[in-house]
């Protein structure tokens, strides 16, 4: 009876990564085999498939853009920790400070970009006052008007217990801020 | 000709030991390596929100090693081996991570809608199963089948013997094609 | 599925500025904005700059724009402000207008979005418009905070120099991306109480007294106040306030913190006076009863509320002059870490984290 390759060196034939010896037995045995051919041809299949493994639609410019700026506070933050520590002889007060601010920053910085939350404020006559992650929404019935933040940057909201929510958001060096009122 | 020129650019871009990089060679070298470092990430971590956390990490700790960066190629691959150990650490400390991407994707008009479904749908399962392998695993099947890194690259990336690799990527593949299967009946 | 039909979606917008305004509509910039009416109804998104001149004599601090959608029922409204500019007489500056209209197709024709000025605010905290909207408050605090902060970063540059400056820019961008965010819902109640007490709870909720954070410097300030809690449901809230000052008060807002069971305190939103026209005479107090329900939550789970906190975080005096806490208080009181920062620190922050330290020095020494 035949003996069939294992699992595992039949991934690695697929791959191209099976040593030479492994690689002449199993070759040999797929031009006879039709069960473990069909499993080299689904291993490079799933090959295949990974290779289209892309993140989903996203506004790369946008995401670039924090990105820069993200590392650039990060390597003013590391500087600033270095400059401290050359300057100090033990522990002090201000290499606490900056020690601290880098703690922060580095586990923060990488927060700058989080979602929005959600709110929503509803109106009992049915009109519903809603912040989403690309802007502030009023909507009756099958209309809505939204204000949308500008290229899609994240913004920062508040409510206020009279029925309006804001979302302020900087861009471009410059502050915007969207207001939806209740009337 | 082409060597010193070459060199000559290398010693603009990466200056001798002893003297830091300008704001601008550094800013080119982020722009330039960016979106690869990000891909390389995301294909490890699997979420686009860590994939930009990490990919900042990854160029913090490359550009605060600035002696690392002098010779060009030496300096993409240097980059490239602190992404995917970011990405691994990161895997270690929070396991296997659970997504689901909802993202404000901007409107396409280069895809049928039904297009547009089949592959979320099909990134959706790539990402579920990529989630059941470790991250070693995973990290060495990313490296190879999407990266297309030859087993060397890969065993130098992940600090591992070529022989670990293989297991690795054996174990994943088999993983992963199992998880396939379960997902058509 | 209807046909599409690609409208023009210049002539949707109708923008309005009265004669004497003060800010010329130079140009308007329609950039990828697009119209269409897909099988009866009409989808606009509009994404315009409107580059404003200031033909005025005097320095613009802030601008407030009113949205309008036509027959939009039951009536609602939107406004795009930028504060924080500083655009000298004969500049021109740009304000980013973004929307998305989506509605049935009606008969009445015309454009189907209008912007108009609500208000601009000067240098001099003078003020130009309908102030439809109460932006004239809502500028002149930001500008007041605005002058508070510039001065604070000015103080710790002149003080400790381009260091001290880069770390307390770091700390603020820290406490920016660490500022805890609540999901908050609110809706109208329908049913108004004039007690101060609040009668006829329903089965399940409970009564829960707010505790205060006073500000020493405060001219007005919280005496008691009360909300119905359910879970993660806080409604009603009554709040009574004493004017502390020597002169009357016409508008308080009260910043409203929640405390969860793990003890961790969010910023929930804010309580404003219940009346833009209430006026209240030096040592006089007064309720604020705003009648609706606020929902808390956070990364989709229910936030239950143990505790709430109050603070007050706005006045308005009759003559039109604003407070806003000091510096020192809101460390002090550790508001700092919880509350948002100014527009202004914001937009220092992002001048600093995106330019680099010369440039905020640059900025804060324009001033």
């Amino acid at each position: 009876m035949k003996t069939h390759p294992s699992e595992a060196d039949l991934a690695l034939f697929a791959g191209g990564e099976a040593g030479r010896l492994s690689r002449f037995f199993v070759n040999r045995h797929v031009r006879e085999c039709r069960e473990c051919m069909d499993q080299v041809n689904r291993f490079e299949l799933l090959r295949l498939e990974l290779r289209e493994f892309e993140p989903p639609p996203h506004d790369w410019n946008r995401l670039a853009a924090e990105m820069r700026a993200n590392i650039h506070v990060g390597l003013e933050a590391g500087e600033c920790v270095r400059l401290a520590a050359a300057e100090q002889r033990g522990w002090s007060p201000k290499l606490a400070v900056a020690l601290a601010s880098l703690m922060l920053l580095v586990g923060a910085s990488f927060l700058l970009k989080s979602p929005a939350p959600n709110i929503a404020v509803e109106q009992k006559a049915g009109a519903v006052l809603e912040s989403t992650g690309s802007g502030l929404e009023l909507r009756h019935g099958s209309s809505s008007l939204t204000l949308l933040n500008h290229d899609g940057v994240a913004a920062d909201q508040t409510v206020s217990a009279q029925g309006e929510i804001r979302a302020r958001y900087v861009d471009g060096g410059a502050v915007t801020i969207n207001n939806v009122y209740l009337e | 000709m082409q060597t010193a020129t070459l060199q000559d650019a290398m010693t603009e871009k990466y200056p001798a030991p002893g003297s830091s990089l300008s704001a601008d060679v550094q800013e080119r070298f982020v722009t330039e390596n960016l979106r690869r470092i990000f891909l390389q990430i995301y294909r490890i971590v699997g979420n686009v929100h860590d994939a930009q956390d990490l990919t900042q990490e990854a160029f913090i700790k490359a550009l605060q090693r600035q002696e690392q960066l002098k010779d060009e190629q030496k300096a993409t691959h240097w980059l490239s081996r602190i992404a995917t150990n970011t990405a691994l650490d990161f895997l270690r400390r929070h396991g296997r991570v659970a997504f689901c991407e909802i993202t404000e994707a901007p409107e396409s008009h280069s895809e049928t809608p039904e297009a547009s479904v089949l592959r979320s749908e099909q990134r959706d399962w790539l990402n579920a199963g990529l989630e059941r392998l470790t991250p070693r695993e995973r990290a060495a099947l990313v490296l190879r089948d999407v990266e297309d890194l030859p087993a060397e690259e890969v065993a130098r990336r992940l600090d591992c013997s070529k022989a670990t690799v293989r297991s690795h990527i054996a174990n994943a593949r088999i993983k992963l094609r199992k998880f396939a299967e379960r997902r058509k009946r | 599925m209807g046909q599409e039909t690609v409208l023009d979606p210049a002539s949707s917008v109708k923008i309005d500025l009265p004669e004497n305004s003060p800010l010329a509509l130079i140009s308007t910039n329609m950039g990828d904005s697009r119209a269409s009416n897909r099988g009866g109804t009409i989808v606009l998104d509009l994404h315009m700059a409107l580059t404003l001149r200031n033909s005025g004599a005097r320095r613009v601090r802030g601008v407030t724009l009113l949205i309008t959608a036509q027959e939009f029922a039951p009536g609602g409204k939107g406004s795009v402000a930028r504060p924080c500019i500083d655009v000298p007489s004969g500049e021109q500056f740009t304000v980013p207008v973004d929307i998305r209209l989506v509605r049935p197709v009606q008969q009445a024709g015309g454009p189907l979005v209008r912007v108009q000025l609500d208000g601009v605010l000067f240098d001099d905290l003078s003020f130009f418009g309908p102030n439809r909207l109460n932006s004239q408050r809502a500028m002149t605090f930001w500008e007041t905070e605005a002058q508070r902060d510039r001065a604070y970063f000015k103080h710790v540059l002149q003080a400790r120099g381009d260091k001290g400056l880069g770390e307390e820019m770091l700390q603020s961008i820290a406490r920016q991306a660490e500022r805890p965010q609540l999901n908050v819902a609110l809706s109208r109640n329908g049913r108004a109480t004039g007690s101060i007490v609040p009668q006829g709870v329903a089965a399940g909720e409970h009564v829960a007294q707010f505790a205060f954070l006073k500000l020493p410097n405060a001219p007005v300030q919280p005496v008691e106040g009360w909300a119905e809690i359910a879970g993660n449901e806080a409604r009603s809230p009554q709040i009574e306030i004493v004017n502390q000052s020597g002169k009357p008060v016409r508008y308080v807002e009260i910043g409203w913190m929640v405390k969860d069971k793990e003890g961790h305190e969010y910023l929930a939103g804010s309580v404003p006076g219940s009346n833009s026209a209430m006026l209240l005479p030096a040592g006089q107090h007064s309720r604020l009863l705003p009648d609706t329900t606020l929902k808390f939550s956070r990364t989709g789970k229910p936030v239950e509320i143990q505790g709430m906190t109050g603070f007050v975080s706005q006045v308005e005096f009759a003559d039109g002059k604003v407070w806003v806490p000091s510096r020192e208080d809101l460390k002090s009181s550790a508001l700092l870490r919880i509350m948002a920062p100014s527009p202004e620190e914001q937009r220092l922050a992002d001048i600093y984290s995106k330019r680099g330290l010369a440039a905020l020095v640059a900025e804060l020494n324009r001033y």
